[in-house]
């Protein structure tokens, strides 16, 4: 009941306050200052840390693993050309997932400003998968970058998903002395295939 | 209130400052942000556009606010998140204690949060016998010196790898004498790792809510807010009431700002957006007010709530940079955490607005353009009107009030000074009673006023 009393006391409180309404800008587009938003997205991807590997066809992505990462251990794959390896038991919780050497997803969206993919839980499933790997690799179709943040949105609807992820490189801290540090709690590297 | 023992900024700067080197040190590396920064923000075109649609929207935030509230509370509803509301600091320990309680956790992973820091959740939480782990590398540094965070974006950035060295040798048995940043972050990687496996809920901050969808955004680079948050079934999302903006196209305005603001990088490494509850589990959001509302109140002060916690505004401080986070007193220090404060507790932060040089530069760099340095020389003038100015300061402030008004006592005051300047014994500009002579000299005096000069010298 206090959660009750304080959500009333605190939209009172609110009301009392308030300044007067303004109106909500509205947000125009913006052009992309890149004569080529792919090759761009790929700049910005590797100043990020992140690996980008241009393919043909889904079927080379089996090269790309092999020579990438020529001793993985136990993978999980989402993506039909490369099989998993790593064994789940019936029911298995996301803790069950620790031990993924490499994981392959596929991304939904490239922003080409930042370098980030957007997955989420409409191809991804468990949530914990891009974060507990070791490595991670995305497939991402070069048609589904898009210049900035604004027009990716435009393609995102957040209300149908579960959970979504913008995903711009690996894991990194630079928290010891501004030193930074590749692989702090999630993926170690981050590579992506250009399709 | 007026019961707390006021800060004391410059005793405190006083201690920070003690060692000259460090604070050299600390005002690099804290410079170093301020110039990713500036890199960053350069590479977008339409950076002061999105800085005055990022302040817009906050304006229309603020307007609006009980109602986006509610709207966002009906959509997180509607996606199964258990929503609560806490009046203040108390209430929200309380709220998240009760949840955590009734699923006997015994172990609680915690992203950065600042709202938490603000409320003292750790310690609350600890003394019913949850133990809670702090997972941003920084925050966990911090929390095993038994400390609070010193910047808001990087909780660590007074601490060197050397004490970092020693500090996980003696509680995590690494390597002695170790200073290399990669292998003590790998032994953080491991360490944290072993309690993300076996915590049994997840606590994260949040750096938008999006009132259309009823989701929350959390952004880290580490990727330690996800680890807990998907790995265990119970999540809880505490949010400041100011957190809210309307739409999900506005994330768009807002992604663009903060990284870049904060550290210069296009976007955090990871920016999770989190709906609905994983399947068999439990979302809970905790909305607190604490103070915010009444804040809302101040006409002059109100637009300090649409911070989004950058960390651009003391990055580029001079003040911040050289006399660190603590010095501040509070959770959130610099610019911006000089003018929070003082609409908490006028008595207690009443130091704070007048640690600043008013030179401007947070505002210029400010992604919703909070006008922080005309708010710092405001909250001094309501420092004066309740009679909280130390009266050195007062003294000194209304002999000048007296010369500065009139041109022919400021004509004859500025003679006598050069005169005294060029003449007085040291012991009379440099004592105790002259704050400001510590640690500076005065310049050589010219032998003419400017006046003279300009007169002489005009064709």
């Amino acid at each position: 009941m206090e959660s009750t009393d304080a959500r009333k006391s605190i939209l009172e409180s609110i009301r009392k306050h308030r300044p007067e309404s303004s109106d909500i800008p509205a947000i125009p587009d913006f052009e992309s200052p890149m004569s080529n938003i792919v090759f761009g997205f790929g700049e910005v991807a590797a100043a990020n840390g992140s690996k980008v590997v241009h393919i043909d066809d889904p079927d080379q992505l089996q090269e790309v693993i092999k020579a990438n990462f020529p001793d993985i251990g136990p993978v999980y794959s989402l993506v039909d050309q490369i099989p998993s390896t790593f064994q789940l038991r019936e029911g298995a919780a996301p803790v069950d997932h620790q031990g993924i050497d490499l994981a392959i997803l596929h991304a939904e969206l490239g922003v080409a400003e930042n370098g980030a993919v957007w997955v989420s839980t409409e191809s991804m499933n468990p949530r914990i998968l891009p974060f507990i790997c070791e490595h991670l690799v995305v497939l991402l179709e070069k048609s589904s970058i898009r210049s900035n943040m604004h027009e990716a949105y435009k393609e995102i609807n957040l209300k149908n998903i579960g959970f979504g992820v913008f995903i711009a490189g690996p894991s990194k801290t630079a928290d010891i002395e501004q030193s930074l540090v590749i692989g702090a709690q999630g993926a170690r590297s981050h590579t992506i295939c250009l399709l | 209130m007026g019961s707390q023992k006021s800060i004391n900024h410059a005793a405190a700067a006083d201690k920070f400052i003690a060692n000259e080197s460090r604070t050299d040190w600390h005002n690099a590396s804290v410079s170093y942000l301020r110039k990713k920064r500036d890199v960053g923000a350069a590479l977008v075109p339409e950076w002061e556009t999105l800085r005055s649609l990022a302040s817009g929207i906050k304006n229309n935030v603020l307007g609006n606010l009980d109602q986006y509230l509610e709207q966002f509370e009906k959509n997180a509803q509607a996606n199964g998140v258990q929503v609560h509301w806490a009046v203040d600091a108390e209430s929200h320990n309380r709220i998240v204690t009760s949840i955590l309680e009734r699923h006997k956790v015994k172990l609680l992973v915690k992203s950065k949060s600042m709202l938490t820091e603000e409320c003292h959740l750790n310690p609350h939480l600890e003394a019913r016998g949850i133990e809670v782990v702090d997972t941003d590398l920084g925050e966990r540094i911090i929390q095993m010196r038994d400390e609070g965070p010193s910047h808001i974006v990087a909780p660590a950035i007074h601490i060197k790898k050397e004490e970092v060295g020693e500090l996980f040798h003696d509680q995590l048995q690494s390597e002695a004498g170790a200073t290399d940043p990669q292998y003590l972050t790998e032994v953080a990687r491991q360490h944290l790792r072993e309690k993300f496996l076996n915590c049994d809920a997840a606590l994260t901050g949040v750096n938008f809510a999006v009132a259309e969808t009823g989701g929350v955004v959390v952004c880290t680079n580490e990727g330690n807010a996800d680890m807990g948050a998907h790995m265990v079934p119970l999540q809880i999302h505490c949010m400041g009431i100011e957190k809210i903006i309307p739409r999900q196209q506005d994330l768009g305005v807002f992604l663009r700002l903060l990284a870049r603001s904060a550290t210069g990088q296009p976007i955090t490494i990871y920016s999770s957006h989190h709906q609905k509850p994983k399947e068999g589990g439990e979302m809970h959001i905790v909305i607190v007010d604490n103070g915010r509302s009444k804040h809302l109140g101040r006409d002059t002060f109100r637009n300090a709530l649409k911070c989004i916690r950058c960390g651009a505004c003391m990055n580029s401080c001079p003040v911040y940079r050289r006399s660190g986070g603590y010095s501040y007193g509070y959770t959130v220090p610099g610019p911006i955490g000089s003018i929070l404060t003082p609409g908490f507790n006028l008595e207690k932060y009443k130091e704070l607005p007048f640690a600043s040089t008013l030179c401007g530069a947070c505002s210029a760099v400010c992604p919703t353009k909070i006008n922080i340095d005309e708010q710092l020389y405001k909250w001094r003038q309501k420092v004066y009107e309740e009679d909280y100015l130390d009266k050195t300061k007062e003294t000194g402030l209304s002999v000048a009030g007296n010369v500065l008004s009139s041109a022919k006592k400021y004509k004859r005051a500025s003679a006598l000074m050069r005169w005294a300047l060029k003449w007085m014994p040291r012991f009379m500009t440099h004592n105790r009673f002259n704050a400001w002579a510590k640690k500076r000299e005065l310049p050589e005096v010219p032998g003419e006023s400017f006046r003279d000069w300009y007169r002489k010298n005009r064709k």
